[in-house]
């Protein structure tokens, strides 16, 4: 196998088991064996380990030693908790990035071009890849190291999953609520891409209550 | 050894190194060497070498392979860097603790008390434990397990911070400017709590700026 189709098959298992994550077909706490997988998918074991790791990656699986890997169980409030923390700190960072960046926003633009790029062609993966692009691109415009590194330990991509993965936001529609703040960038107003950022945080944390059941 | 006194004794290495760092008598880029520094408080490696890890989570200490650890060096414009943060994560947390607590605030209030212990007592690591402790029962309080592990991630420059601190303010002033922090959650006034909070932690950062502004004067002089 080539490593392009290895890392397509990984993409696929990644995926599968999001939507089986998100749709609710696997609980929290219920166990991820990887030959059970792979034997289902008709996959080796390698790719579905790797798509593990991924979802361990996004926190929205947790292995132990010896005992495999589970869904986690986050609670609802840990889902809810995120978005103030990550409200303040994108705020933040819009706005020392308004400055940072002094106008040249293309970095920006291209994600959202790929986003948009993504979102035409149903491809959920690279949409999440390139909004979560987007965010960290803009995190460090600050050239802060403390809020890069602060921001990281939020899991932002893993929020970014779900709210793609799950039905909450069309995918046509995720790259142009990244437009308000872009222009607001573009611009160099610090207040008003602080706004913009806090927005569109809060836009996704209004989706994520009326989600949660 | 029992595993309570050998916690202890990794805990007590780790305070009087911390101690040292905070003032002073070892500064950046100095070596700790963990027989030295074993022999020197007359205890095994393993409690020295265990506290020497928790500095380096903290980040007050680096280390690589094949070498010992040395004090880390943090420039002023690593500090500054810590500021912004700092203050909108205990904005948010002093605004999210006034709601919750509902006036009870007799965990940051004992913060405090050690605070003024300490400062009486002339105890630098005890008041920096307590300031430290103050700031983090106000994250606690705001019960959001995401903003304590954001807050936990700062790290070290926090503690190097309050080194700054004390070099230019006295200790009961020091222990003075918590308070208006505690009575803001008291009174359940959220925007108050999240404004002193933030004010706090700004001038810290007026007096590293300050410090840099000097240091940068004398350099462009000498």
């Amino acid at each position: 196998m080539t490593s392009v189709e290895r890392t397509v098959l990984r993409e696929q298992v990644k995926d599968i088991l999001l939507q089986r994550i998100i749709g609710g077909e696997i609980q929290p706490g219920e166990r991820l064996v990887e030959t059970r997988i792979a034997q289902e998918l008709g996959t080796s074991q390698a790719p579905v380990r790797e798509a593990l790791r991924d979802l361990e990656q996004l926190r929205l699986v947790e292995s132990a030693a010896f005992r495999g890997a589970r869904v986690r169980a986050f609670g609802d409030d840990e889902l809810i908790e995120i978005y103030p923390v990550r409200a303040v700190l994108e705020e933040l960072a819009a706005r020392l990035a308004a400055v940072g960046l002094a106008g040249d926003v293309s970095q920006l633009e291209a994600e959202i071009d790929a986003m948009r790029k993504a979102a035409r062609k149903g491809d959920l993966h690279q949409l999440v890849v390139h909004d979560f692009a987007f965010h960290r691109a803009m995190v460090e415009a600050t050239g802060n190291d403390v809020l890069v590194r602060v921001w990281k330990t939020l899991g932002v991509e893993g929020r970014i999953t779900l709210s793609i993965y799950g039905t909450a936001v069309e995918p046509q529609q995720a790259p142009e609520l990244h437009v308000p703040l872009l222009e607001a960038l573009r611009s160099g107003d610090a207040a008003a891409s602080g706004r913009e950022a806090r927005k569109h945080v809060e836009y996704f944390a209004r989706l994520a209550m009326k989600t949660r059941r | 050894m029992s595993t309570i006194s050998r916690t202890v004794l990794r805990d007590q290495v780790k305070e009087i190194l911390l101690a040292r760092i905070i003032r002073g008598e070892l500064g950046p880029g100095d070596v700790l060497v963990e027989t030295r520094i074993a022999s020197d408080l007359g205890t095994s490696q393993a409690p020295v070498r265990e506290a020497l890890r928790d500095l380096e989570l903290l980040r007050l200490v680096e280390s690589e392979p094949f070498r010992s650890a040395r004090v880390r060096a943090v420039t002023d414009d690593d500090l500054l860097d810590v500021f912004p943060v700092r203050a909108v994560l205990e904005e948010l947390a002093a605004r999210e603790a006034a709601k919750r607590l509902a006036g009870d605030v007799a965990a940051i209030e004992a913060e405090v008390d050690g605070m003024r212990r300490a400062a009486a007592a002339d105890d630098l690591s005890a008041l920096l434990a307590h300031d430290i402790g103050f700031h983090r029962a106000v994250v606690e309080a705001a019960d959001n397990a995401v903003l304590l592990s954001a807050w936990l991630a700062l790290g070290i420059e926090v503690p190097t911070a309050f080194g700054v601190y004390w070099t230019t303010f006295d200790k009961n002033e020091l222990v003075a400017f918590h308070v208006p922090i505690v009575e803001a959650i008291r009174a359940g006034d959220a925007s108050a709590a999240g404004a002193e909070a933030r004010k706090h932690v700004r001038r810290t950062e007026r007096v590293v700026k300050r410090r840099r502004s000097e240091r940068a004067k004398r350099e462009a002089r000498g």
